[in-house]
């Protein structure tokens, strides 16, 4: 490990001063779950650490003005034990529960996943499906993002040197939307997104889809939206079946997106399954099921 | 490089320590504090040998910077005995199951176990698992081991209903 200076700032204020005097050569430090290890490697050889775990103020699930807001140090086993998380927004619940390991979700936190951008990563696939967007704040000031513009994959996030990601936050999900999630990956624990399907769906009074999000995890550089199938899904009725018919649509998703890799012989079909428990998950949302 | 002063309570005691920052808490633990328990497998936090329990909960010691346990409490299997010298009863549960074979990722293990029976004494079977999850053993095949954490909370008295 590459000899650094250690700072530990106690507020939000504190950090954006340290990371504008040090931002030429500084990593940011919140659970640590990547960070550490590539300070450890030498990957990243920064000379100032900014270990912002201390931040207390950046630790927060609440709603306001309609948004629901989620502090940037949210660690994933906080979020998972959080009754607003458990009653209101499931299938964020059923990201972070499959996240890593019980180590890892002690210690891995929303903003650093977000900020990490890995093309396998957990939580950016569900924040782009509940349509998030990302506080950025600096000694300069703040910038309001959605995570479409910021996630432009891995080591590509639009953040600035001095900046530091202080919260996600979406629209509160209403009684007439509903979210869906699956993730496959190759074993139960400690296993990053082989392939993530997240659906979200508002309905019309007569229950038919009135708009929809289609999203799809670790098959592109960053969580990836299916138009064609956004509009497929439009005034269909909820019913399985009907939803179900747009699965191939999936397939042709996962087809397109990654023609040339080995892993799309499974992956494409692999979709259809989540997709299809993202569809249960929206119809028992919706008490239809 | 300029040192740090790392106040925290390790196993029970407080303690305050002038350290290396460039240190990852489990080489501070077992250079610094002697605490030898605290085992590195993969460095990646994907094998959980190096767990210990951080303000009441399992981490992996090499995700963190020692600077990281400031303020905060930390226990290694160093803590987990009695006082009088016998072993808890997750460690009594290990021997008599034979959960332990070259004993590499038995401190981890253990407290891991522990960090979920103090917080949810009747854990079930399914509970077990999932708070063991990330926790690897290349000898015993997880049986035992899930069986001595199940001893561990029924000799607590937190049988599961």
């Amino acid at each position: 490990m590459k000899p650094f200076t250690y700072h530990a700032p106690r507020s939000v204020e504190e950090a954006l001063s340290l990371l504008e005097q040090h931002q030429a050569s500084c990593a940011v430090v919140a659970g640590g779950t990547d960070v550490v290890i590539e300070i450890n490697e030498g990957v990243k050889r920064p000379e100032h650490v900014i270990d912002i775990s201390k931040i207390s103020e950046l630790r927060y699930v609440k709603e306001e003005d309609g948004l629901v807001k989620l502090g940037a140090l949210d660690t994933f086993t906080s979020l998972e034990r959080h009754p607003y998380v458990q009653e209101h927004l499931p299938a964020l619940y059923e990201t972070v529960i499959h996240v890593g390991s019980p180590q890892i979700r002690n210690l891995g936190t929303i903003g650093g996943n977000v900020v990490n951008a890995s093309v396998a990563g957990d939580s950016p696939t569900v924040f782009l499906t509940y349509g998030a967007e990302v506080v950025l704040k600096s000694t300069r000031g703040e910038r309001i993002m959605t995570i479409e513009e910021f996630n432009q994959g891995p080591g590509n996030c639009q953040i600035r040197p001095d900046e530091l990601l202080t919260e996600v936050r979406f629209p509160a999900p209403g009684k007439d939307e509903a979210v869906g999630y699956f993730k496959i990956g190759k074993r139960k624990s400690l296993a990053i997104v082989v392939l993530a399907v997240s659906v979200y769906i508002k309905r019309t009074a007569d229950n038919r889809v009135e708009d929809a999000r289609v999203i799809l995890g670790a098959v592109s550089k960053h969580p990836m939206r299916v138009p064609a199938l956004e509009e497929a899904l439009k005034g269909l009725p909820l019913t399985k079946e009907a939803l179900e018919g747009t699965l191939p649509l999936f397939t042709d998703a996962v087809q397109a997106a990654i023609a040339n890799r080995p892993s799309v012989v499974y992956k494409r079909e692999g979709v259809r399954g989540a997709a299809r428990r993202c569809f249960d998950q929206i119809l028992t949302q919706f008490g239809l099921m | 490089m300029e040192q740090i002063t790392i106040r925290f309570n390790l196993n029970g005691r407080d303690v305050s320590v002038q350290a290396d920052p460039n240190k990852r808490l489990v080489d501070f633990l077992r250079e610094d504090m002697g605490m030898l328990s605290v085992k590195e497998g993969c460095g990646e936090g994907e094998c959980g040998a190096c767990t210990v329990i951080y303000n009441g909960e399992a981490v992996t010691s090499c995700l963190m910077l020692a600077g990281q346990v400031e303020g905060g409490s930390v226990i290694t299997l160093e803590g987990v005995g009695k006082e009088n010298g016998e072993l808890d009863e997750i460690q009594q549960a290990f021997v008599e199951a034979g959960a332990v074979q070259c004993g590499y990722c038995t401190p981890g293990m253990i407290l891991s176990a522990k960090a979920l029976l103090d917080r949810n004494p009747k854990a079930t079977h399914e509970e077990i698992r999932r708070a063991m999850s990330g926790n690897l053993c290349r000898c015993t095949g997880y049986s035992k081991i899930i069986q001595a954490v199940e001893m561990a909370r029924d000799a607590k008295g937190g049988a599961a209903v």
